[in-house]
């Protein structure tokens, strides 16, 4: 059988004689910027892979809605839903199993004013007004399905392939068969725009039954943004340093008899990647050396936008880094989910993320870093045009929208559509698993190859069931 | 893998003559041995091959390719351009490339176009083509070696001193066959933290050590024989090997879904589990208990919580759609049994007859049938009968009693509780309330297990209902519910204690329900019945009373001496946690996705042994362990040979070298710290708690940080081995992280015990504590320098670094608290960052207004304590509630006034002159993260109208939201004097005068004024006052952000401890390194 790509540690032996006293040299090595690892072969099991096929991306910044946002009333305009407004859904749809029951409930209509954007002449409602500006780099998916009808399992699908928790997530699969280009960051990183949790907690970036290696970290707020980033507390940098090099003398000596245990090694070289991460994570996410007019770009001058903001631009300084994977949480904790009163909620949200998101877009677009950053906006799932409460919508995983620019996405197209009153998707469908297959080739990987054996079973994120939908990011 | 010799592999580059090779029959096939077998091998086999046929094609026979697959013939022989074949690689259509990624050459596909052309000659004849019987089994597929019956082995004769037991017999045979050896015996040293490790989970103690050394020293097999018996004989046993049947059962105590519910209950399975291995209780009735104990024995509680196995899945509370949830249930249930008992990987024929294994879909679903009535209570309690008698007749005396109130409390609430149940039931599908609203008589079993689904579902809403405010709005209603419930409580004692609730499982009906399996668009309904590879007989089921009877015929099957996969299945489990790797080295797929058997006569010796002997469990550790196989030493690096011929070590030429699992380090972090506290069973506890991993609250969203880190798995599916990971994370939660630092530091005052000085007794003592051996002499050197040169590098414990260098305390006004107008803010803020060095700001000179004062401020909290404490933004107070102080703050997490809740503590006098400590509350929540006005204007003197309270009128408005209004709340209290503070405790801001409950979060504006302002006379309204202090941080320098303050950096005062600072803190680093080495980590 095929054997999971998990790259053994080469031998770093000579690299440590030449660095001479073991963590001294290599903790003062890792603090002058210079690469440790220059001389000998990267040894790291998320060192830089080689991509299964030329793929434009090299990294994605997923902007995840949590909660569902309305693709009826932002990407997905339907003049049918207002003229039936009112009224039940007419008898020829089917009925789906709505989270909340409200299958009979009458439609609401959207109260938004619409109009084509760009050269493409993209519809975007008035929610998202400065999104006229990246209309022409918009590739709007509004065929989006999936298997979770709740948040629960919507989001872990989303997330994983399944709406059953325990396996991987996409970032781990990318990370696994791409690993990353910084040794001092993870290749997965996740932040949310507030202190409440993301559904399911910390197994939504989760690595499942793949090494623990690969999972998403969670960049916290506040001063440490890494879990145990910081000396402990009252330990000066010198007291640090001489027990690490302390640690590191008994490490040598132990391995000096048992060179053949690689995983003896590769725990040597683990701790100094904690200690190169402790020197360079806090440089990496502060943004104050920012110059105003880039903070302003993003919205970190306005109360609205600065919280989502600072994580966009949070986000462009890690893809400069050479972080694989991104997840920005929108709404952490089911935010943008409007069972009522949808109007206040999602004026909110969208005025939140509206000028960060054309802000992180049109900043990698000038940097030249747009065409390696594939950029994924959506949620969970969509919204019902029946009403919930007289003046909400229920989830509706069946049908809704998501788009992508850069990564070589084309952008100023639609794909997909759903039926007359957004319901169901029916033309192009794009399942979940799809979704996930596609973001692997615009990354290069095929998705059929990117396995991991557990239990026996050859596992996939796409659980063998995706396709890649090529008009996402090929002409045709 | 079929592969052909490698001489045939080679590319084929050279030119091709083509007149030779069209000739006679001997050239045709020449040419096509010499260059397109090769040329198919090499290109096309991997994806169309006896491997994989992509496409329904394969094309290692010419028959194969003249037939075709999913999309038609691939080739005609003789027409060129007929074939799709050659057409493909041609790649005249792009969406019908083949190599789909890589061109062929030029040459390549002209040997191919001739090759066609010349008729497509092809040697063999005939295509070895398996012939299949009706289940479409070849007899390849009964001869898998798993579904054999054991194998009658006679042990192998082999000469030589090596072989201890039958065991080493086996693997030295192997071993000479590959012209490998066996390692050396390990060391005393070695071998008793291997024994230890291994059974117990723990290190041994260095008195073990010692113990074991010395009988070792006189006759090693006896040693090894007796340290395994008197550790079989501990109940740390079950403690470690229950563990590893807990992770292969999915055990976890949570829901796993968004709102991953703690379940209370589920740690009696846990201790069931663990006592039945220290009770050795046979593993046939194990296996039965678990699956069917419901069905013969349901008044015995401590058999009967074996069927928690069921139900140790995941459930989602919210779920409306109720037919896919039970069959997720369903589905789950299924392949974690065949997993676990029978080491199937049997998901897969779920959807499709397994692609490698000849089990059918069929018998995917047949399998699932035994399962299908099956439901989980909610409502069963977990008592011997004759508690449960007893239980049910006080039950009833007090509701005997109770009756009258009861009824008519019961009464009242109806109404609520209709209501309550529509409501939910109807965002149900349509057919499931059709289905819910049926007579309980009148569902089927199916149909029960629907209507229950929806039923958790309305109790959760009832339980949720809060009576007190239901009945608020109607006066009458709501004092007669306050009397009903105070007369209810007062017969609370004769009610009896509740029956804990058994987490079981048992059918919902006598009659089975139906299992359906669709096979080409028809639903057939399918008996249960076993594997038909096995050709045997359908069961005989006899319904039990309340129940279906199907699982006691599935656990009896399962629990059968004939059984083929559950007998070798768990032997294969006990071989593999010795030695870190099975015979069959994917313990839950003995399948052929799995790896074959190792020593194949070897695991069915074992078997018979272990069936013979009553299907327990400690004979076979014994023989394991006191094998010579198990005596080899891991420390032995492999030769050239070895790392050729057996890479993995699967013949074990050594013991396996190997990192400790999670619960192993944690505990063994514990065990040297001296902190570890043994408890046999009980309901689970904290991961900060000095228990045993085994004792952790295992909840599947939050994993515990330490046992998360090190692998432990997330328990939403059976796991049958652990990976061991290496992570920068890892190591950053052992070198800095709290929990491990705490073990260091415990560590430490352990090892300095009465001693002034670090000396070399004191790290001999660590290495037998932490290493379980002696420490060498230049080992004891080495630590004797760090210990003194890191006692120089701790000195007097440097004040905390800044977090960000170049800060000065201060920050731009515009960072949180733009856009503020109203009230007037300066160009600062002040940053109050616990933990550096800008944690507490001291205020000097100012008289204090004792009675009446009132305080402004406009503020942001960053984050607040996980702990109890207050987040003091400014205080007079040294925390003591017997001297007098107050402070103005907000709440933390775990506060018993909920979080962020703006209270005042006060310290004062109550009307009769005693000395009381209140906390003022005003339940107004103060906005996280965001800027905020507020207030409390506080009067600790008599009122008028009521001379035994005093006032706290509290104001608080979200500065952030401009349509945020400002909220008020009065609150009386019962200080009314002596809020005159002593003068040894300092005015803080940040803090008060006491370690801990620190404010994290910028201040922009903070006004003292004396006497109780009023609402118009605020800040926030405008107001003008005397105000005693008026902070608006304008200052330039950070060091005194406002005259007479300055920052408080005071050098600690002496700790508690009774060590010198830089002697306990370079012992605790020495600690913490020995704690976090390889040779603390690993095995080897």
């Amino acid at each position: 059988m095929s054997c999971n790509r998990i790259e053994q540690p080469h031998s770093r032996r000579e690299f440590l004689g030449k660095a001479g006293v073991g963590f001294g040299a290599v903790a003062l090595s890792a603090l002058t910027g210079e690469n440790l690892l220059g001389a000998t072969k990267a040894p790291n099991p998320v060192a830089a892979k080689i991509p299964h096929q030329l793929g434009k991306a090299k990294n994605v910044i997923w902007l995840f809605m949590e909660g569902g946002p309305s693709h009826l009333d932002l990407f997905d305009p339907k003049p049918l839903l207002n003229k039936l407004a009112g009224q039940s859904l007419p008898e020829s749809f089917e009925r789906p199993v709505t989270a909340m029951g409200e299958v009979n409930s009458p439609l609401l209509a959207s109260k938004r004013e619409w109009a084509q954007h760009g050269e493409s002449g993209l519809w975007i409602s008035d929610w998202l007004p400065q999104h006229s500006k990246i209309a022409d780099d918009l590739c709007v998916i509004r065929s989006c399905q999936s298997d979770g009808i709740n948040h629960a399992g919507g989001v872990c699908q989303m997330n994983t392939g399944s709406v059953f928790g325990g396996r991987p997530s996409l970032g781990s699969w990318i990370s696994y068969g791409l690993g990353t280009e910084n040794q001092s960051l993870p290749a997965f990183v996740v932040i949310k725009d507030s202190n409440a949790m993301v559904v399911n907690g910390a197994r939504t970036w989760g690595s499942g039954f793949i090494p623990a290696v690969h999972q998403g970290v969670l960049l916290e707020n506040g001063a440490e943004p890494i879990k145990n980033l910081h000396n402990p507390g009252g330990v000066s940098d010198k007291r640090q340093e001489q027990k690490l090099g302390f640690l590191q003398q008994l490490n040598e000596n132990h391995f000096d008899s048992r060179t053949s245990n690689t995983e003896l090694e590769a725990r040597i070289r683990s701790y100094e990647l904690a200690f190169r991460m402790q020197a360079e994570a806090p440089e990496a996410i502060d943004l104050e050396s920012e110059p105003e007019h880039i903070k302003k770009l993003y919205g970190l001058d306005q109360k609205e936008t600065q919280i989502y903001g600072r994580q966009c631009l949070m986000a462009r300084r890690l893809v400069e880094r050479g972080v694989r994977f991104i997840q920005l949480y929108h709404g952490a904790g089911s935010k943008w989910d409007s069972h009522s009163k949808m109007e206040e909620n999602h004026s909110r949200l969208c005025r939140n993320v509206d000028v960060p998101i054309v802000g992180l877009i049109q900043d990698l677009k000038q940097r030249g870093l747009l065409d390696d950053t594939l950029i994924i906006w959506g949620g969970e799932f969509g919204r019902t045009p029946m009403s919930e409460k007289g003046d909400g919508r229920d989830h509706n995983p069946t049908g809704f929208t998501m788009w992508m620019a850069g990564g070589g996405a084309k952008g100023g197209q639609t794909i997909g559509a759903t039926d007359e009153l957004g319901l169901f998707a029916v033309e192009d469908k794009l399942h979940v698993h799809d979704i996930h297959s596609t973001v692997m080739a615009m990354m290069g990987l095929d998705h059929t190859e990117v396995v991991y054996m557990h239990k026996g079973r050859p596992e996939r994120i796409d659980l063998n069931e995706g396709r890649v939908h090529e008009p996402v990011f090929k002409d045709t | 893998m079929t592969r052909l010799p490698s001489c045939l592999l080679g590319l084929v580059t050279a030119s091709i003559g083509f007149g030779e090779a069209a000739g006679s029959d001997v050239e045709q096939i020449q040419f096509f041995e010499s260059k397109i077998r090769p040329l198919l091998a090499a290109e096309c086999y991997d994806c169309h091959g006896p491997e994989k046929s992509k496409g329904g094609l394969r094309a290692d026979h010419i028959d194969f390719l003249t037939e075709g697959g999913d999309t038609g013939t691939a080739l005609i022989p003789g027409d060129v351009n007929a074939s799709a074949l050659i057409s493909a690689v041609r790649r005249e259509n792009p969406d019908f490339s083949m190599p789909p990624k890589k061109e062929l050459s030029k040459e390549q596909v002209t040997l191919l176009e001739k090759w066609v052309e010349m008729g497509a000659p092809w040697p063999e004849e005939r295509v070895e083509r398996e012939e299949t019987d009706e289940h479409g089994f070849t007899a390849k597929d009964y001869e898998w070696w798993a579904a054999q019956p054991l194998a009658k082995v006679s042990v192998p004769k082999r000469n030589g001193e090596w072989a201890k037991n039958e065991v080493d017999h086996f693997t030295a045979r192997k071993l000479s066959e590959e012209k490998l050896s066996p390692a050396e015996p390990a060391s005393a040293q070695e071998m008793v933290r291997r024994i230890h490790f291994d059974l117990h989970g723990l290190p041994p103690t260095p008195q073990e050590v010692d113990s074991f050394a010395t009988a070792f020293s006189k006759n090693p097999d006896k040693a090894i024989s007796e340290r395994v018996n008197i550790l079989l004989a501990s109940s740390r046993y079950g403690e470690r090997w229950g563990q590893h049947w807990l992770d292969v059962v999915r055990y976890a105590e949570s829901d796993g879904y968004r709102a991953d519910d703690y379940r209370p209950d589920t740690w009696r399975y846990r201790d069931y589990v663990i006592e039945s291995f220290n009770d050795d209780k046979p593993y046939n009735q194990f296996i039965r208990e678990q699956i069917a104990a419901d069905e013969f024995a349901p008044d015995d509680p401590d058999k009967l919580i074996g069927t928690a196995f069921l139900r140790l899945g995941i459930y989602e509370w919210n779920q409306r759609n109720a037919r896919m949830q039970w069959d997720l249930i369903l589905t789950e249930m299924t392949n974690v049994t065949g997993e676990a008992f029978l080491g199937l990987g049997i998901g897969c024929a779920q959807c499709h007859d397994h692609k490698f294994d000849p089990i059918l879909q069929k018998d995917y679903f047949a399998l699932q049938s035994f399962l299908n009535t099956t439901w989980w209570p909610e409502d069963h309690p977990l008592g011997s009968a004759d508690e449960k008698a007893k239980y049910g007749q006080q039950m009833a005396q007090w509701k005997k009693a109770t009756a009258p109130f009861l009824e008519e409390l019961e009464a009242m609430q109806q109404p609520k509780i209709e209501s309550s149940i529509k409501g939910i039931v109807k965002q149900f599908p349509a057919d499931v309330q059709k289905i819910y609203w049926k007579e309980e008589s009148q569902r089927s079993a199916y149909e029960e297990q629907l209507a229950q689904l929806v039923q958790r579902q309305v109790d959760k809403a009832r339980q949720k209902i809060d009576w007190k405010k239901q009945f608020e709005k109607d006066k009458e209603k709501s004092t007669r519910y306050a009397e009903l419930t105070a007369e209810i409580a007062k017969l609370a004692e004769k009610k009896p204690k509740d029956l804990p609730l058994a987490f079981i499982t048992t059918d919902v009906k006598p009659k089975a329900a139906t299992t359906f399996f669709e096979t080409r668009g028809e639903k057939v309904a399918v008996e249960p019945a076993f594997l038909t590879l096995l050709g045997q007989p359908a069961p005989n089921i006899s319904p039990a009373k309340n129940t279906t009877g199907r699982r006691t015929a599935l656990a009896n099957w399962i629990a059968d001496e004939s059984n083929p996969f559950s007998t070798r299945v768990v032997v294969n489990r006990l071989w593999q946690h010795h030695f870190k790797q099975g015979i069959v080295p994917t313990p839950n797929d003995f399948g052929r996705l799995g790896e074959e058997p190792s020593h194949p006569e070897l695991l069915d010796w074992l078997t018979r042994k272990f069936l013979d002997g009553g299907w327990k469990m400690k004979p076979i550790h014994r023989l394991i362990m006191n094998s010579a196989t198990y005596r080899q030493t891991a420390q032995r690096e492999p030769t050239s040979v070895e790392r050729i011929t057996d890479p993995k070590n699967r013949l074990l030429w050594r013991y396996p070298p190997h990192r400790l699992d999670a619960e192993q380090i944690r505990d063994a972090m514990l065990v040297a710290s001296g902190e570890l506290k043994h408890r046999e069973g009980g309901a689970s506890v904290d991961g900060n708690a000095p228990n045993r991993s085994v004792y952790v609250k295992k909840r599947r969203n939050t994993k515990d940080p330490i046992l998360g880190s090190f692998d432990k798995p997330n328990g939403f599916s059976s796991a049958p081995n652990r990976i061991s990971t290496t992570t920068p994370t890892q190591s950053l939660m052992l070198v800095n992280g709290e929990w491990a630092v705490a073990r260091a530091n415990a560590f430490a005052k352990r090892l300095l015990s009465s001693k002034k000085k670090a000396d070399a007794e004191l790290v001999r003592s660590a290495y037998r504590l932490a290493y379980g051996r002696e420490a060498r002499p230049e080992e004891v050197e080495a630590s004797l320098a760090f210990l003194t040169s890191q006692a120089n590098a701790v000195g007097a414990p440097a004040p905390p670094e800044p977090k960000y260098p170049g800060e000065t305390g201060l920050r731009p006004i515009g960072q949180v608290f733009k856009g503020i107008k109203e009230p007037e803010l300066g160009e600062n803020s002040l940053w109050l960052q616990p933990g550096s060095r800008f944690e507490r700001l001291e205020v000097s000179e100012v008289e204090w207004p004792t009675k009446e004062f009132t305080i402004e401020a406009i503020a942001n909290i960053d984050s607040i304590h996980k702990n109890a404490s207050v987040n003091t933004l400014a205080g007079h107070w040294n925390g003591s509630n017997k001297e007098s102080g107050w402070a103005f703050g907000v709440t933390s997490e775990k506060s018993r006034y909920q979080p962020l809740n703006f209270i005042m503590q006060l310290v004062g006098e109550d009307f009769q002159h005693n000395v009381i400590y209140e906390v003022v509350a005003s339940d107004l929540r103060f906005p996280k993260q965001k800027p905020a006005y507020f207030a409390a204007v506080v009067s600790a003197k008599p009122k008028k109208d009521d001379p035994t309270k005093g006032s706290v009128t509290f104001y608080l408005k979200d500065l952030s939201d401009p349509k945020a209004k400002l909220q008020k709340k009065i609150v009386h209290h019962q200080v009314v004097g002596g809020l005159r503070v002593k003068e040894n405790i300092r005015y803080l801001i940040g803090a008060r005068d006491q370690p801990g409950h620190y404010w994290d979060g910028q201040l922009a504006r903070f006004t003292v004024t004396e006497g109780t302002l009023t609402e118009s006379q605020l800040l926030i309204n405008g107001g003008e006052a005397p105000r005693v202090i008026d902070f608006d941080f304008s200052s330039e320098s950070g060091e005194e952000p406002e005259p007479k303050t300055a920052w408080l950096r005071e050098a600690p005062k002496s700790s508690t401890s009774p060590y010198p600072p830089a002697l306990l803190g370079a012992t605790t680093d020495f600690c913490h390194a020995l704690l976090s080495s390889n040779e603390f980590l690993y095995l080897h």
